[in-house]
């Protein structure tokens, strides 16, 4: 069988492997679990955001399929080296790392050495062990070594693959790092026609303005912009407006501050073979009470991204944008999620100051909104697992079930809500419900029809198509800002170029719907039934009190029959025998 | 006629959030409000009315009133 014929790379093809390679129904955190580092064909190679790995594995967060996206330099690094996918199987008995220099792979006791401690320190103390600043890393922080439920992979100091716990799987298999040196390069089909490929589609996103947009600002800018909408889960979605946003969007990051006279963001910086952008550099205000910490928290690091400042800021209802780049820079630091880690203290929070848990819970912890305070001592025992920092690290789901309350937990499938409310944006509701790896805001793209207040009748198609779409994207090795400019024929004419085998748009997209199936497929035969394609109560029952869906909840019942409809599922949302065999997937 | 027209994360090289009144003579509509406002090329952005979307195509056709207040963004896909 053809597997890279039929699912190319990156998600795709380590979807395809993953389902082959373990039992579904395997515990996430077992050594039934397997954990695989995937690059695509245009990762390493110079095609626009052409950086981009996956970690693909059972979340610990969902128990469901999960496939993590990062850029960075080490997706680029790992393909230098000539390798295309890492497979991690069982469970070490001791933590280790694996150090991979070309051809060479080893794996190297980290107990006594980097077990223990953060990402950044690791970084340092392997690229000093190497006698080699340019190896590039991923790693697991203490939160990924404790299990924490949202732990991701950090790669670069401060690029992640951040959803659904891929960093806790990594833990339970005791394996601490990867470490790539690549000096081999990466060869293409056609070198001829990959330039031309390239120079076209680059040609095209140079020039257009949301390029220069995300340069720019970043993608914090979306906060203006949902803010204005009113689709800002603010306080763990009990509003979607927040009087503050104005202290924690771009440009606040911007502006100069009256304590020192310097600004949050320091500059912007771009991944491996990016031509965007889009990252941001910050540096911690040093008179705020957070740099406290540490010398280590006054450096340039890793700034604010959209949604680590909706988590860490309105979501938690707190105005204090150096405290939020204090929690984002503990996020990268100890490898957490800031969406989930956000999205869990404003659970924390709603059950404190309904006083289904107190501060005999919460170690004292005052955990109202709005409090800074409580965000920063939050975020460091949750980074260490220590004190309420266990609770923390269950998600909200786990912790909202613990203390009686499971309506206040923003998840599907057990992740937690980007920032984006399904009652104002509706098809941004049907694709969290249908996301095979719970509510995501990156497996779909309803924005600009929901942005147009698109009627219902058209999200599932809107949803159905844009989910292959990016699963193809996905599984290319590039990032998905491009295809605010680009079409599936710019990114097949640069596959093709890259690797061979006679890809077009419309076999692209096959592709996807092909992925997207074969994700559902795994998610059935780990016990998910159509039962997790939901939202939570809040969203289905309490109409929004401001903004362009006032007065709305999410239709989700409106639009999920269409849904399965388009994708030939049965009305248990189980593919179809005919749906299976027409994909090649029977 | 008064109304007002919020502009938030404008694409360079325009400004990004701008805030400002625009006078336009009775019975104008919102394509009328997005030529004075000045906005290059508004057709690629969404506007609000009153927090009410307005799809492109049913601009020229919805008529504003005083004291309105407009809300103009790009459509940014993901963040």
């Amino acid at each position: 069988m053809d597997w890279a014929g039929q699912y190319l790379g990156a998600r795709g093809l380590a979807s395809k492997y993953l389902a082959e390679e373990m039992d579904p129904a395997a515990d996430a955190l077992s050594t039934g679990n397997v954990l695989i580092f995937a690059t695509g064909p245009l990762t390493g190679t110079p095609a626009a955001t052409g950086g981009r790995y996956v970690v693909v594995t059972k979340g610990a967060l969902t128990g469901a399929i999960a496939c993590s996206n990062s850029g960075g330099q080490w997706g680029g690094e790992l393909r230098l080296a000539g390798w295309d996918m890492v497979i991690v199987t069982g469970k070490s008995d001791k933590p280790v790392y694996l150090h991979i220099e070309d051809d060479d792979a080893e794996l190297y006791d980290a107990g006594g050495f980097i077990w223990g401690k953060s990402v950044w320190d690791t970084e340092a103390a392997l690229k000093e062990r190497h006698s080699d600043q340019r190896i590039r890393i991923a790693s697991i922080g203490r939160a990924g070594e404790t299990l924490n439920r949202y732990a991701c992979v950090v790669n670069d100091l401060d690029r992640a693959a951040g959803r659904s716990g891929v960093g806790a799987v990594m833990g339970a298999k005791n394996l601490k790092a990867i470490a790539v040196r690549g000096t081999k390069g990466v060869a293409v089909k056609d070198p001829g026609g990959f330039e031309t490929a390239v120079r076209a589609a680059r040609d095209k996103l140079d020039p257009s303005p949301d390029r220069a947009g995300l340069a720019a600002t970043g993608t914090i800018s979306m906060l203006d912009i949902t803010q204005a909408f009113g689709s800002l889960p603010t306080r763990n979605n009990r509003d979607v407006q927040f009087e503050s946003a104005s202290k924690v969007g771009a440009a606040a990051m911007a502006a100069n501050r009256r304590t020192d006279g310097g600004t949050n963001l320091i500059n912007g910086k771009a991944c491996f073979s990016c031509t965007i952008g889009c990252g941001r550099v910050s540096k911690l205000d040093p008179t705020h009470f957070s740099a406290k910490n540490g010398e280590r928290y006054k450096k340039a690091s890793g700034g604010l991204e959209y949604e680590s400042a909706y988590a860490l800021a309105p979501m938690v209802g707190i105005d204090d944008i150096e405290a939020a780049t204090f929690a984002n820079q503990v996020c990268n630091e100890e490898g957490m999620d800031p969406i989930s880690f956000g999205a869990t203290l404003s659970a924390a929070m709603e059950l404190y100051e309904t006083g289904a848990i107190g501060d005999k819970e919460t170690g004292g912890l005052k955990l109202n909104f709005g409090s800074a305070e409580a965000l920063v001592e939050s975020v460091k025992l949750a980074g260490l697992g220590k004190g309420f920092g266990a609770d923390l690290g269950l998600g909200a789901k786990l912790l909202c079930e613990k203390y009686g309350q499971p309506d206040f937990a923003m998840v599907v499938k057990g992740q937690e809500f980007p920032g984006y409310d399904g009652r104002s944006m509706q098809g941004m509701a049907l694709a969290y419900a249908t996301s095979n790896r719970g509510a995501c805001h990156l497996k779909a793209d309803p924005y600009g029809d929901d942005f147009e207040g698109g009627p219902l009748e058209g999200k599932a198609k809107i949803v159905y198509e844009s989910q292959n779409t990016v699963a193809a994207v996905d599984s290319a090795g590039i990032c998905l800002f491009p295809m605010s400019v680009w079409n599936l024929n710019d990114v097949a004419a640069q596959v093709d170029a890259a690797c061979g085998g006679g890809w077009s748009a419309e076999r692209m997209a096959e592709m996807g719907e092909r992925i997207w199936n074969l994700e559902r497929q795994f998610n059935l035969a780990a016990g998910l039934t159509s039962k997790d394609d939901t939202l939570p109560k809040r969203i289905l029952t309490e109409k929004l009190k401001s903004g362009s869906g006032k007065g709305k909840v999410a239709e989700l019942g409106k639009m999920l029959p269409a849904y399965y409809e388009l994708r030939g599922w049965d009305n248990e949302g189980v593919p179809t025998t005919q749906t299976l065999q027409r994909l090649s997937l029977a | 006629m008064k109304i007002t027209i919020k502009s938030v994360a404008i694409r360079p090289p325009e400004p990004p959030n701008q805030e400002r009144e625009i006078e336009l003579l009775k019975g104008a509509s919102v394509a009328d409000a997005l030529v004075k406002f000045g906005l290059a090329n508004p057709d690629a952005h969404v506007t609000l009315l009153n927090d009410e979307p307005v799809p492109a195509g049913e601009r020229a056709a919805k008529a504003v009133t005083s004291g309105d207040v407009l809300t103009i963004f790009p459509p940014i896909h993901g963040g």
